[in-house]
């Protein structure tokens, strides 16, 4: 009979009655092991966040910054040993052997293994005039060729210090032809670039004393140019693009303009440039130099080294072609 | 004596205390029908309340974790096309034949699954390749876009310590 005392349903939590609040029981149970579960998951979430937050792999992007670095330094000692008479190849490639050294030790400290080594040099030839006067050759001719059969150049500049009319640069290769002519524009220069598939682009900039027109950097005074970078349609190329593995440098109306210019040449490809005592008049033919200012000069075009750059979780090895102000083929 | 046990002797020897002793059993039985149905009731309902709150607390908990697994793997994913655009970049910036790789310890599981990563080439326009991280079970894909110049190989990993390398022109994935 049921217990009709009011205590009777405070019975429950009597030993007694022991197959009461199974069920409670059970579900606090599976509900605690919810919770325990929900616990672990959060926990992975907050380590996925401390993840999310960490940088990329530590020293993979200082394997590229430091390439160019040494790329940099490379160019420099290029520079260096071309503009200098008494310095040669040799000289480059012991500067590399330090590079190797003191940035090895430098790298080492921050946990890298990294290794510089020569691996070959291009020679080059630089034709230069470094006199400000007019841009003809030795003997005043005003339309002549500079080098033949040329495979590459780079770092070809002009220095202006007087435009009276239009001078034309001319690289062909027996089809196509680029052509870039400077020109006086009342005050200011215009600057045309004719490639041989499209139409042509121009550029204005202001004239005052001097102005200087790099023509693989892609800049007049030192502002970008686009005619020298881009096409008509906006498509990117230099002046040059495209062009045959043999071509054919020179000048037109070279008595127009007043400065001084230069250029390298690769010299290791049946490139023909003018030696320092050739006779005038036949291509190619010699830039004016005086005695103390070689118009010709033996110089090195690039150098080849390789690059290897290790960490713990990270390795890359290639190698690195040094040709400063060469542009893009 | 006060009004208080009076009244309590009055209930002990009122009339429903003589009633109780007549015998008469149809109150006896009322009573005992109220508390089973009580009790059935109670049961009924509190097992009802458990259940919802055990199968809302359990998709709860599931589509928190389905939610974690996901956000997981976005994160190892992002992490990966991090490294295979790197390795991109330094196969492109080398000359010539190069040996580039990176590698990079992710967690072996993810919320207590195993997951691959699986290099998807890009096998037609509009679709980019891709990074595709799967767990072992469950329906859950992460996809995670990648610019790169180089071609990629098809190739797959596990978790743990994840390598992308640099071989024959192409990008391949492994475990270290």
């Amino acid at each position: 009979m049921a217990d009709l005392n009011p205590l009777g349903s405070l019975r429950a939590l009597i030993p007694d009655d022991e197959d009461r609040g199974q069920m409670i029981l059970l579900a606090a149970f599976i509900i605690a092991i919810s919770f325990v579960v929900l616990a672990l998951v959060v926990n992975s979430a907050i380590f996925t966040e401390n993840l999310a937050t960490r940088d990329t792999v530590p020293a993979s992007e200082d394997a590229l910054e430091y390439r160019d670095e040494v790329s940099k330094s490379i160019g420099s000692i290029l520079g260096t040993v071309n503009e200098n008479t008494h310095k040669g190849p040799a000289d480059a490639e012991a500067s590399i052997e330090d590079i190797e050294i003191y940035g090895g030790i430098d790298q080492s400290m921050l946990g890298r293994v990294v290794s510089v080594s020569h691996e070959d040099t291009t020679a080059g030839v630089r034709i230069a005039q470094d006199e400000p006067r007019e841009f003809t050759n030795r003997t005043g001719v005003q339309d002549w060729r500079l080098a033949e059969f040329v495979e590459q150049s780079r770092d070809i500049r002009f220095n202006l210090t007087q435009v009276d009319g239009p001078f034309t640069f001319v690289q062909e290769d027996g089809g196509e032809e680029w052509r870039l002519t400077v020109d006086d524009d009342g005050g200011d220069i215009t600057v045309e670039v004719d490639p041989p598939n499209k139409d042509s682009r121009n550029c204005v900039a202001s004239f005052t004393d001097s102005v200087v027109i790099d023509i693989t950097r892609g800049t007049i005074g030192g502002q970008s140019c686009p005619a020298l970078s881009q096409g008509s349609d906006g498509e990117q190329m230099w002046f040059g693009t495209g062009i045959g593995s043999s071509y054919n440098i020179s000048f037109e109306n070279g008595h127009e303009v007043t400065g001084t210019y230069s250029m390298m040449i690769r010299d290791d490809a049946g490139a023909t440039v003018p030696a320092a005592d050739e006779d005038f008049g036949d291509p190619p033919d010699e830039p004016y130099h005086t005695n103390n200012q070689a118009g010709i000069e033996a110089a090195v075009y690039s150098m080849t080294v390789t690059y290897e750059y290790h960490t713990p979780n990270v390795g890359y090895e290639t190698e690195i072609v040094v040709a400063p102000g060469e542009v893009p083929s | 004596m006060t009004r208080t046990e009076r009244h309590s002797g009055e209930t002990n020897h009122g009339p429903s205390a003589q009633r109780a002793e007549s015998g008469t059993a149809s109150f006896g039985a009322i009573r005992a029908t109220t508390i089973a149905l009580n009790y059935v009731l109670v049961l009924g309902i509190s097992t009802l309340l458990v259940t919802g709150l055990i199968i809302a607390g359990g998709t709860f908990v599931e589509d928190q974790r389905s939610n974690v697994v996901q956000g997981e793997l976005n994160v190892v994913g992002t992490h990966l096309a991090g490294n295979l655009e790197q390795v991109d970049r330094y196969a492109k910036a080398g000359n010539g034949d190069s040996v580039a790789y990176i590698n990079q310890t992710f967690q072996r599981q993810v919320s207590g699954e195993s997951y691959q990563v699986e290099l998807v080439p890009n096998t037609g326009e509009p679709e980019p390749p891709q990074v595709v991280l799967t767990p072992n079970s469950g329906d859950v894909t992460v996809q995670i876009n990648t610019t790169v110049q180089s071609d990629i190989e098809a190739s797959t990993a596990r978790g743990g310590t994840i390598s992308i390398y640099y071989e024959d022109d192409s990008l391949v994935i492994g475990n270290d």
